[in-house]
C-alpha cells in the first residue's frame, strides 16, 4: 500500500516537472524574442562615423619599474589618490609603492604566502589579503607620512582574520571604508564588516567557482561577480538574491570591469574574447576577439607596437592552437574609450572599445603580464607580471 | 526506501525548475532599452570625458606628476654634477 502511494506521488511529481519544464522552455523563448527585438545595433554599428584612433598614437611612456618582489605578482591596486600602488605577491609580501618616485612606502609580511588577491580600503589605512588558505586577513598599516626611510617600512598589524569560506578566495574588493566583499571557489560571495569584525552575509546563486569581482564607482551597495559557470551576476547588498544575471560564455570568466559610466561592463574569459555587455539592454553590445582581429591581417600586421614586445613571437599573422589566448585582466581608461587587456601569451593589448580594433600594446615585461590597472585619475597605468616586477606607464 | 529517496530528489528538481521559472518571469518583466540607445549613451560618454591616455584626442595642458618628477630628478642630478665653488679637494 505504502509503495503504491509513493509510486503515485512520483508519477504526479514527474508530471509537475514536465509541465514546469515546458513552462521554462516557453519562458526562455519569450525572453530570447524580447532580447532579439532590443538588439538593433551595437557599439561598432553606431560608431562608424567616429574617427579611429591612429595605431601609433597610444604610446605610454615607462616611468618606473618597481622591483622588490621575489615571485609572481598576484594582484595590484591603485589608491584613491592615484599616487600609490598596492601589490601582493606569492613571495609572502605585500608592498605599497609610491607610483611617482618608485620608492617603497610600506612592506607587509603575509601570514599566508599563497596570496591570490589584495585590496586597499578607500582611506588607504586597511589592506585585505586572501588566497589559498581560505581566510581573509585584514591588516592596518601605520603612518606613512614620515620622510625618514627604514623607520616604518614594516609598520603594519593584523586586525582580523575572517574565516568562513570553504575554498580559496579569488578576489576581494572594498565596498566602502568598512565593508569588504570576497569571492571564492566555494561558489559564494561573502560580505564582511570591519566594525562588527564579522561576516555580514553570503551571496549564493553561482554554480561554479567565482573568479572575479567588480565594484561600481559611485554605488556602494552593488557589485558584480563572474564565475566558472559562465554567468556574471549583479548583486545588491540590500536584496536577497542576485539582481541581474547575464550568461557570457561556456568558458571561465576570469576578469570583469564595470564601465566608468556604471551601466555596462566588460568581461574577459578563457575563450580569449572580451565581451561588452550593457545592463540596461540586458545584452551584449560588442565583442573583441584577438583571433578574428589577426585574421584581418593577411600579410604584415600594422599594429603600433614593437614585435619583440610580444614575448619573442615571430609571427603575429595567426594565432595557432598552441597559443593560449586566455584573458587574465581588463581595465578601462578614464573615458572608457580604451580597454587594456592582458592575454596569457600576447602581453597587454589596447583595444578601441567603440571601433573594436587593437590600437596598441604595452610591452617590456620578461614573462606573462597578468594584471593591468588604470589609476583613478586616468593618467597612470600599471602592469604586473610573473617576472616579479610592476611597470608604471603614463603619457 | 529507495523510492522515497527518488521522490525527494524529484521534489528538489521540481523546486529548482520552479525557482528558475520565477526568475525567468521576473527577467521577462524587466524593462530593456534598445541596444542602439545604450550604445549611443556609451559613445557619448567616451567622447565627452577627458582621457589623457589618448593624446591625439586629449592633450594634457599641464605636466603630469610623472613628468614633473623626471624634471626634478634631472635638475637634481645636474646640481650634483656641478661642483660649484665650494669643493674641497
Amino acid at each position: 500500500m505504502d509503495n503504491k502511494a509513493i509510486t503515485d506521488k512520483i508519477e504526479t511529481i514527474n508530471n509537475q516537472i514536465s509541465t514546469a519544464k515546458n513552462e521554462a522552455r516557453s519562458l526562455y523563448t519569450e525572453i530570447e524574442s524580447v532580447k532579439t527585438k532590443v538588439r538593433d545595433g551595437g557599439l561598432k554599428e553606431n560608431s562608424y562615423k567616429i574617427k579611429s584612433i591612429p595605431n601609433h598614437s597610444i604610446n605610454p611612456k615607462l616611468y618606473n619599474t618597481l622591483e622588490g618582489h621575489q615571485s609572481k605578482i598576484s594582484q595590484i591596486q591603485w589608491n584613491k589618490e592615484s599616487d600609490k600602488i598596492l601589490s601582493g605577491s606569492q613571495d609572502g609580501y605585500m608592498i605599497i609603492w609610491d607610483a611617482i618616485t618608485g620608492y617603497k612606502k610600506n612592506i607587509i609580511e603575509l601570514d599566508n604566502q599563497w596570496l591570490l588577491t589584495c585590496s586597499l580600503s578607500p582611506s588607504g589605512e586597511m589592506i585585505a589579503s586572501g588566497g589559498l588558505d581560505n581566510n581573509l586577513t585584514i591588516y592596518k598599516i601605520g603612518d606613512q607620512t614620515t620622510n625618514r626611510p627604514n623607520v616604518n617600512y614594516f609598520n603594519s598589524s593584523v586586525q582580523y582574520i575572517f574565516k568562513g569560506h570553504r575554498a580559496y578566495i579569488s578576489d576581494s574588493k572594498f565596498l566602502n571604508s568598512h565593508q569588504i566583499i570576497t569571492s571564492s571557489g566555494d561558489m559564494k560571495n561573502m560580505m564582511w564588516d570591519l566594525h562588527k569584525g564579522d561576516k555580514v552575509r553570503e551571496f549564493i546563486d553561482h554554480t561554479g567557482d567565482i573568479l572575479c569581482l567588480s565594484t561600481f564607482n559611485n554605488e556602494n551597495n552593488i557589485f558584480m561577480s563572474g564565475s566558472c559557470d559562465g554567468y556574471v551576476k549583479m548583486w545588491d547588498v540590500r536584496q536577497k538574491s542576485s539582481v541581474q544575471n547575464l550568461f557570457i560564455s561556456n568558458y571561465d570568466i576570469n576578469t570583469l570591469k564595470v564601465f566608468p559610466q556604471g551601466k555596462s561592463f566588460v568581461s574577459g574569459s578563457d575563450d580569449g574574447i572580451i565581451r561588452f555587455f550593457d545592463l540596461r539592454s540586458d545584452c551584449e553590445l560588442s565583442q573583441y576577439s584577438i583571433t578574428s582581429e589577426f585574421k584581418n591581417f593577411s600579410s604584415e600586421p600594422s599594429f603600433g607596437w614593437k614585435q619583440d614586445n610580444l614575448s619573442s613571437r615571430n609571427s603575429l599573422n595567426s594565432v595557432s592552437s598552441m597559443d593560449s589566448i586566455n584573458i587574465l585582466s581588463v581595465d578601462f581608461s578614464r573615458s572608457g574609450r580604451l580597454i587594456y587587456s592582458c592575454y596569457s601569451d600576447f602581453g597587454c593589448l589596447i583595444w578601441d572599445s567603440l571601433k573594436g580594433e587593437i590600437i596598441g600594446a604595452i610591452g617590456g615585461h620578461l614573462n606573462k603580464v597578468n594584471q593591468v590597472s588604470v589609476a583613478p585619475d586616468g593618467i597612470g597605468v600599471c602592469t604586473a607580471s610573473w617576472d616579479s616586477t610592476i611597470k608604471v606607464w603614463a603619457p | 526506501m529507495e523510492e522515497e529517496i527518488k521522490y525527494e530528489i524529484l521534489r528538489i528538481k521540481l523546486r529548482r525548475i520552479q525557482e528558475l521559472n520565477i526568475k525567468a518571469k521576473k527577467s521577462l518583466l524587466k524593462e530593456r532599452i534598445p541596444t542602439s540607445q545604450s550604445s549611443l549613451s556609451i559613445i557619448n560618454y567616451c567622447l565627452e570625458n577627458i582621457d589623457y591616455l589618448i593624446p591625439v584626442l586629449w592633450k594634457n595642458p599641464q605636466m603630469n606628476n610623472y613628468q614633473k618628477y623626471q624634471v626634478y630628478k634631472n635638475t637634481r642630478k645636474l646640481k650634483m654634477k656641478d661642483p660649484g665653488c665650494c669643493t674641497i679637494v
